[in-house]
C-alpha cells in the first residue's frame, strides 16, 4: 500500500540488552498512530531504526513499498525525544537549514520556515535565537523543525512531553492536520488519555515486544465488559437478585458487575430499579491507561 | 541530496554562523590590526634610515650643501638641510632640537651638548673634503684631476653567505609565524571539537543525522571551519605584507612573503590533521566540560611541535632533531616552515614532509570518521576509544550505520556507570615509575643537548613512555558482550 510504513520482525540489542525483540506492525497513511510503552520498552530505539539512525540486527522497515534509504529519509519528519536545536542560531535560519538538508532550495526552505513560524505563532521571532525563547516556544520550533520540509512520514518521540495545555492543543491540532494531509503520523507518549483522544490506532510494546495493537475502540472493546450501577437507598444485598454476573466492585451506593459479552443488561437495571432509585447506569469500557496497566503487568 | 550538496550546506552554515558571531568578528579585527601594526612597526624600526637635520647659516655654509649631501649618502643616511637667517636663529633651533647641528658661515659648527654625532662627522667631512679640494686646486691640479685624487679605489668585499637564512630578522619572522600558526591551528582545531560536542550535547545531531550521514556532517564542519581559519591566516598575512611594503623604511625581511605562504600552506595541511583528531575527540564526550580534559593529548603533541619549531628548529634548523621532526606528522606543520625559512630544507624534503603529512591525514580521517560515527549518538559517560574501534560483524548495514557502540540513553547510562568503570587500570606504582622514568630521561636528554643523536633518542623514549602510560591508563576493559 502506498505511503504505508511497515515494520517487519525488527530486532536490535545493545550488548546483553534486547531493546527491540521481533517487533512488527504497520502504520497506514493519514492515520494518527500512538506508540505506547514503559520507559525502556524500546520505543525510542524503534523510532531511531525507522529514521535510519540505528541499524536493526535483523528485520526490515518498508515504507512506500521500499526500504528506507537516504532518499526516503529526506521525506521523514523526526522529532527526537531529547530535543535538539542550535541554541545560538536564529530560529528562521535554523529551520531553513533543516529544510535545506532535506533537499529543499534555500528560497523554498526560507518560505516554509516563515510559514511554519507564522502558523505556530512565532512569526515575530524569526530572528530570535533559540536560547532567547521560552521553553514552550522552543518546543514549537522543535515541532517546526520536524515539519518544515513537508515530510511524507512523521515520527515524533514524546512530542507532548513537557507541554502546557495550550501547547498540547496546538501540537494536537498540527498532528491532526498532518494526518488529514495523508501523512502517516506515529508518535510515542505517556499521556494515555491524549493518545486515546487523538489516535485511531495504538501499539503497546513492552520489553521490545508488541503486546497489544489495533484501533483504540478495538482495544477497549477487547477488555472485560463491565456495568456500573449507582443506586440510592438500596439494601446492601440487592445484588443477590441479579443472576449470571460477577461482582467486581462495591462501594456505598455504587456497584460494578462483570458480564458476558452476549449478556443482556436489562435484568440488572430492573433489579436495581426494584431496590432503589438508579442515578447512574452505564457500560464501563476500560480506559487506555487501565488497559495499558493490564497488558504491561501481565 | 548529493554528498557534495550536503557537505556544502553544512560547511556554509559553519561559515555563516561563525562569521556572524561577535567573538569571531572582534578576533578578526584584532588580528588584522595586530598584523598590520606589527608589519608597519617591523618595517620602520628594523631597517629605518636615519635623517640628519642640519642648519646652514650664510653663503659659505650653503656652498658646502652638495658636499654635505654627498657625505650623508656615503654614510647611508638621509639629510634634511635648513637655511637659517642668523646665528641666533640657528642657536635657537639647535637648542629646540629642530636641527641637530648648525654650520655657521662655513667655518663653525654649533651643537647642543655633544661634539660627537653623525651629523657633526658629516659636516666635518664635507668641510675637510672642500678644503682638500681647494688645496689641490691651489697646487695646480685641474678640478677633474683633483676630484680623481680625492676618490680612493674601493676594496672589493667578498660575501661568503650572500643569502644567509639564519639571520636575526628571519628568526624573528619564524618566531612570529610559528606562534601565529600554532595559535590558529589550536583555535580552529578546538573550534571543530567544540562544534562537534555542541551538536552532540544539544542533541541537534540526532535531527541532522536523519538526512546527513555522519561522514558528510563531519566533512562539512571541518571544511567550513577550515575556510574561516584560512581566511584568518591569509587576510591578515596579506595585509601585513602590503602594510609592510607601504610603511617605508627598509620594509619587511625579504623572506616574509615566503614565510607567510609557508604558514598558510602548513595551516591547511596541519589543520586537516588536527581538526579531524579534534573532531573524533569531540564526538566521544557529551558535555563541553568534559572536552577540556579529553583534548589534552592532542594539545600536548601540538605544544611539542610548537616548542620544537620555535626553540630547536629556529636556532639549529639543520640539526638532527629539526631534520627528523620535520617528517613527523603533528610536528611537521610547525617545524617545516621554521626549517624552510631559517634552515636549508630542500624541496625534495619538503615534498616528502607534505606527502607523509597527507598520508597520515588520510589514515586519521578514516580512523576519526569511524570514531565519530560510532560515538556521536552515544550519550552519557565518555566513550572509550577501544570500545568504539573494536569491530563487530553485523549482518545488515544500511547506507549509514551508527549502530556499533551506540546505545540509547537508558541502556548507555546503566552500563557506563558500572562501579569501577572509571577506576585506574594500572597499578599506581607502575604509573609513578613510568612517569618518573620519563621525566628523568627527558632531563638527561636535555642535559646532553640536542646536537647529539643519543639525546634525541632518549627524548623520544621518554615521550613513548608517557604515551604508554597514558594508553595503559585508558585501555578499554574487556567486556563479555563486546564481541
Amino acid at each position: 500500500m502506498r505511503g504505508a510504513l511497515e515494520l517487519c520482525d525488527l530486532r536490535r540489542s545493545f550488548g546483553a540488552v534486547l531493546a527491540v525483540d521481533g517487533l512488527s506492525f504497520s502504520v497506514l497513511p493519514g492515520r494518527l498512530f500512538g506508540f505506547v510503552g514503559r520507559n525502556g520498552a524500546g520505543k525510542t530505539t524503534t523510532m531511531r531504526i525507522v529514521c535510519g539512525l540505528l541499524a536493526p540486527d535483523s528485520g526490515s522497515v518498508i515504507w512506500d513499498g521500499g526500504p528506507v534509504d537516504a532518499k526516503a529519509r529526506e521525506r521523514i519528519g523526526y522529532m527526537p525525544e531529547e530535543r535538539g536545536l542550535y541554541s545560538k542560531m536564529r530560529i528562521g535560519d535554523q529551520l531553513e537549514y533543516f529544510a535545506v538538508l532535506h533537499g529543499a532550495s534555500h528560497r523554498v526552505a526560507r518560505a516554509a520556515a516563515c510559514s511554519w513560524l507564522d502558523r505556530l505563532g512565532l512569526a515575530d521571532r524569526v530572528s530570535a535565537r533559540v536560547e532567547e525563547l521560552s521553553h514552550g516556544n522552543q518546543q514549537r520550533v522543535q515541532l517546526a523543525a520536524a515539519l518544515v520540509h513537508g515530510p511524507d512520514l512523521l515520527i515524533l518521540d514524546e512530542p507532548f512531553a513537557g507541554l502546557d495545555p495550550i501547547a498540547t492543543d496546538v501540537m494536537a491540532e498540527v498532528l491532526r492536520g498532518e494526518a488529514a494531509r495523508g501523512v502517516p503520523v506515529i508518535f510515542s507518549s505517556h499521556q494515555l488519555e491524549l493518545v486515546e483522544q487523538l489516535c485511531e490506532s495504538v501499539v503497546i510494546i513492552d520489553h521490545g515486544r508488541l503486546v497489544a495493537s489495533g484501533s483504540v475502540d478495538e482495544l477497549r472493546g477487547a477488555g472485560p465488559r463491565l456495568i456500573r450501577v449507582d443506586v440510592r437507598g438500596a439494601p446492601a444485598d440487592w445484588t443477590d437478585a441479579v443472576a449470571d454476573v460477577e461482582l467486581v466492585e462495591r462501594t456505598d451506593g455504587r456497584v460494578v458487575f462483570r458480564v458476558d459479552e452476549s449478556a443482556d443488561p436489562e435484568p440488572i437495571l430492573d433489579a436495581a430499579r426494584r431496590a432503589g432509585s438508579v442515578t447512574h447506569f452505564a457500560e464501563l469500557r476500560p480506559s487506555l491507561a487501565e488497559l495499558f496497566r493490564e497488558v504491561v503487568s501481565a | 541530496m548529493s554528498a557534495r550538496r550536503a557537505v556544502w550546506e553544512v560547511a556554509r552554515r559553519e561559515v555563516v554562523e561563525r562569521s556572524r558571531s561577535r567573538v569571531f568578528q572582534v578576533s578578526f579585527l584584532l588580528l588584522l590590526l595586530l598584523a598590520v601594526g606589527g608589519a608597519v612597526a617591523a618595517a620602520r624600526l628594523s631597517g629605518r634610515i636615519p635623517t640628519d637635520k642640519i642648519g646652514l647659516v650664510g653663503a659659505r655654509s650653503v656652498a658646502l650643501q652638495p658636499a654635505i649631501q654627498l657625505e650623508a649618502k656615503a654614510a647611508g643616511r638621509h639629510v634634511l638641510l635648513r637655511h637659517l637667517g642668523s646665528q641666533a636663529a640657528a642657536a635657537q633651533a639647535v637648542r629646540d632640537g629642530t636641527i641637530a647641528v648648525a654650520l655657521i658661515d662655513g667655518s663653525r659648527i654649533l651643537v647642543k651638548s655633544t661634539r660627537i654625532s653623525p651629523e657633526v662627522r658629516e659636516v666635518q667631512n664635507a668641510f675637510g673634503a672642500r678644503a682638500m679640494l681647494d688645496r689641490l686646486r691651489a697646487s695646480g691640479l685641474t678640478e677633474e684631476r683633483a676630484l680623481h685624487a680625492l676618490s680612493p679605489p674601493a676594496v672589493p668585499v667578498a660575501v661568503l653567505e650572500p643569502n644567509a637564512r639564519n639571520t636575526p630578522a628571519n628568526r624573528t619572522l619564524v618566531a612570529v609565524g610559528v606562534i601565529a600558526l600554532f595559535t590558529m591551528l589550536m583555535f580552529f582545531g578546538q573550534a571543530v571539537a567544540q562544534g562537534v560536542t555542541e551538536e552532540k550535547s544539544s542533541r541537534v545531531v540526532e535531527l541532522l543525522l536523519t538526512t546527513v550521514s555522519p561522514r558528510r556532517l563531519l566533512a562539512g564542519k571541518v571544511l567550513g571551519i577550515g575556510v574561516l581559519g584560512l581566511c584568518l591566516v591569509l587576510v591578515p598575512g596579506a595585509a601585513a605584507l602590503i602594510a609592510g611594503n607601504l610603511a617605508g623604511g627598509a620594509g619587511l625581511p625579504s623572506a616574509a612573503p615566503k614565510a607567510i605562504a609557508l604558514v598558510a600552506l602548513w595551516f591547511v595541511l596541519g589543520y586537516f590533521l588536527f581538526s579531524v583528531a579534534y573532531a573524533a575527540v569531540g564526538a566521544t564526550v557529551s558535555r563541553q566540560e568534559d572536552l577540556a580534559t579529553a583534548q589534552v593529548p592532542i594539545y600536548v603533541v601540538a605544544v611539542a611541535g610548537f616548542l620544537l619549531a620555535d626553540i630547536i628548529a629556529n636556532t639549529n634548523p639543520d640539526g638532527t632533531l629539526a631534520q627528523v621532526t620535520a617528517f613527523v606528522p603533528f610536528l611537521s606543520p610547525t617545524v617545516v616552515p621554521a626549517r624552510m625559512v631559517v634552515g636549508h630544507m630542500t624541496w625534495i624534503a619538503l615534498t616528502a614532509a607534505i606527502a607523509i603529512d597527507l598520508l597520515a591525514t588520510a589514515g586519521l580521517i578514516m580512523l576519526a570518521a569511524r570514531i565519530y560515527e560510532r560515538s556521536i549518538l552515544h550519550t552519557g559517560a565518555r566513550v572509550k576509544l577501544g570500545r568504539v574501534l573494536a569491530a563487530r560483524p553485523r549482518r545488515t548495514r544500511p547506507t549509514h550505520e551508527l549502530a556499533e557502540g551506540t546505545q540509547p540513553i537508558e541502556a548507555a547510562d546503566s552500563k557506563d556507570h558500572e562501579p569501577g568503570a572509571t577506576k585506574a587500570r594500572i597499578s599506581p606504582r607502575l604509573d609513578i615509575a613510568l612517569r618518573a622514568l620519563a621525566v628523568v630521561l627527558a632531563f638527561g636528554g636535555l642535559l646532553i643537548g640536542f646536537s647529539h643523536a643519543i639525546a634525541i633518542a632518549i627524548l623520544v623514549l621518554a615521550w613513548i613512555l608517557l604515551l604508554a602510560d597514558y594508553a595503559l591508563k585508558h585501555r578499554p576493559r574487556k567486556r563479555p558482550h563486546s564481541q
